[in-house]
């Protein structure tokens, strides 16, 4: 194997032929000596010891680092970066304290909301309690009575009622009281159209109709065809949640109905997602995990939405190539469309906010998505809200997607929404 | 197809890594399947540095895409891979001056017990080889965890045959003078 001018010693002779690196005949020589030399023999036995300790040493390299591979050649869509220690760091403090001290926050929040709804909603405070019979006293006969009204209020209200002229005062008086209560229902503000409408025909009526929380809207207009009818028929929602507001002024509406109770959303997400792993997302991170959408309030409980958004999601899935199941790990971010389903059960008694629960289904480029989820929105006008709420996210994707074969694999997400919500 | 990518010789993958990003996939495949646990192991066991193995091994199957993308051919695969990495790994050692253990330093500590279980094995092994000079270094891992032969590894580190062997024996009997005190209470 070796040029023949090339000498070998026989300890060389020794490690080339525990190596498979000696021919025939210089294996031949090398045992001659080993017969005849023990020291030789000694120094074999170790080598041999030594050669051992070497076996099945190959390693496997980690599969991930095929796919970073080919992402960064081009060979398949880049689906993650390999994010520098900082970036590691950065994307761990953000998904430990924010994630979990937002979905923490979140919950409390929603468990607090959606407690207090409950609880006032059944509850009638004896501060509300106490007016209900003030104005519930007032006489529902045909003709309006000065003097029962007057008397109801002599207990409680500082003002002659004796004088009919004073009357007007009286009213005022009551819608004073009526408006109290309103306000503690939502954003009610106005006393002024309450006196044009209590100045009507069959005002008593009407005045009863105030008090009883407006329940029964319809009765008001049978009373006051003149009454405004610039509000929805709907309590909840952008366009209708400040119903009483009479003073509004009503606009072109060239799709009554439609318009009226159509409104726009945006949300943004900071989710968990299961399963977890460390990949960075792609580059993108404003246009990343938010939703638009187009809602239509159907009545004051219920509404439906057409919604689009962009999000990430890290997948986990094994792939057959060429015989070998490799498992995919990667982050994949696309778009999606579906409709929703809204339900508000109903107002927290004097604070602007409205529990809503919420289902959606969709599709992205990779298999069907599912949403689930509940917020609560606050009123900061009557056509502008913010949200704050817990959701979940089911998206099943196919391996077919990747390969030939057909697997279903799912990413579940779980985290906190934020977002607002525009009336038209 | 996947049958016949395994009949396909090197340089004919190589070939297929300019076609089309299908094509190209498909004979990147082939080519990691038979070397990428060679090239990897000779990473890790060269810089004893996971990351910084993980990137090197990565950067050198990234070259081989580059290179064959561009049309330059590559008639030995193999050597060319270790060659790459050989080099990347110098640089990262050279970078980070001195991470190996010298000779005179080598200690593994005492047992109680009067044989040593496999992986107290490599762990001396493994230490051993660090303490190697690193010409040493180099050709023992090819020869001994990549199963290379002596002409294989003349190929990859491009030197003569007769060096390659003197520098095997040398390493071994180093190795042999290190490992004397433990080599007895290796078990069979």
């Amino acid at each position: 194997m070796y040029e023949e001018t090339e000498y070998l010693s026989s300890s060389e002779q020794l490690v080339a032929f525990l190596d498979g690196e000696l021919t025939q005949e210089e294996t031949t020589t090398l045992f001659y000596e080993l017969a005849n030399n023990p020291e030789l023999q000694e120094q074999m036995r170790q080598h041999v010891q030594l050669k051992n300790s070497f076996k099945n040493t190959l390693v496997t390299p980690p599969p991930a680092l095929k796919e970073n591979i080919l992402a960064s050649a081009g060979l398949i869509e880049k689906t993650q970066l390999i994010g520098s220690n900082a970036n590691r760091v950065a994307a761990l403090l953000i998904g430990f304290f924010f994630n979990k001290f937002t979905m923490a926050l979140t919950s409390l929040l929603l468990i607090a909301g959606f407690g207090y709804y409950f609880y006032s909603n059944n509850h009638t405070s004896p501060e509300i309690a106490n007016e209900i019979p003030l104005v519930s006293s007032v006489s529902v006969d045909s003709d309006f009575d000065h003097s029962a009204t007057s008397d109801s209020f002599s207990n409680n209200v500082s003002s002659d009622n004796n004088d009919p002229k004073n009357n007007r005062s009286g009213i005022e008086q009551i819608a004073s009281v009526s408006k109290t209560k309103k306000y503690r229902q939502g954003k009610f503000t106005s006393n002024a159209d309450d006196i044009t409408m209590l100045n009507s025909k069959n005002s008593s009526e009407v005045f009863d109709q105030v008090s009883t929380n407006h329940e029964n809207y319809d009765k008001m207009k049978e009373v006051n065809p003149s009454l405004s009818h610039n509000f929805n028929d709907f309590k909840f929602g952008p366009n209708s949640y400040s119903r009483p507001d009479f003073r509004r002024i009503k606009p072109v509406n060239l799709l009554p109905g439609i318009i009226d109770n159509l409104s726009v959303f945006f949300r943004m997400y900071g989710a968990n997602s299961y399963p977890d792993f460390n990949l960075a997302n792609e580059s993108r991170p404003i246009v990343n995990n938010i939703l638009l959408g187009f809602r239509h309030n159907l009545n004051q409980n219920h509404a439906i939405s057409l919604v689009g958004g962009v999000e990430n999601f890290l997948m986990t899935f094994d792939k057959n190539e060429n015989g070998i199941i490799y498992r995919y790990n990667q982050s994949w971010n696309g778009g999606w469309l579906g409709l929703g389903y809204h339900y508000t059960p109903g107002e927290i008694n004097s604070i602007s906010m409205v529990p809503e629960l919420n289902i959606m289904a969709g599709a992205t480029a990779t298999g069907p998505i599912f949403r689930a989820g509940a917020g609560l929105n606050y009123y900061i006008t009557d056509k502008f809200y913010l949200n704050g709420g817990l959701e979940y996210v089911l998206l099943t994707y196919n391996e077919s997607q990747f390969s030939s074969n057909t697997k279903w694999f799912t990413t579940n997400k779980f985290g906190y929404t934020i977002g607002f919500g525009i009336g038209f | 197809m996947a049958d016949k990518l395994n009949q396909k010789s090197d340089i004919e993958l190589c070939k297929m890594l300019s076609s089309d990003k299908k094509t190209a996939k498909l004979a990147f495949d082939e080519i990691y399947q038979r070397y990428s646990q060679r090239v990897y192991t000779y990473c890790k066991k060269y810089v004893n540095n996971q990351d910084l193995a993980d990137d090197i091994f990565q950067e050198v199957f990234l070259q081989l895409y580059t290179s064959s993308s561009k049309g330059i051919e590559i008639k030995n695969l193999s050597p060319f891979l270790l060659t790459i990495a050989r080099n990347k790994c110098f640089n990262e050692n050279s970078r980070l001056s001195n991470n190996t253990t010298s000779i005179e330093d080598f200690d593994i500590g005492f047992t109680d017990r009067n044989y040593l279980e496999n992986e107290e094995i490599s762990n001396i092994v493994n230490l051993a080889i660090n303490a190697l000079p690193e010409q040493y270094r180099e050709v023992i891992i090819m020869k001994e965890h990549l199963d290379m032969s002596y002409q294989e590894i003349a190929d990859a580190t491009n030197q003569a045959l007769s060096n390659v062997r003197i520098k095997i024996y040398r390493a071994k009997e180093k190795l042999r003078e290190i490992l004397e005190p433990y080599l007895n209470d290796i078990r069979d």
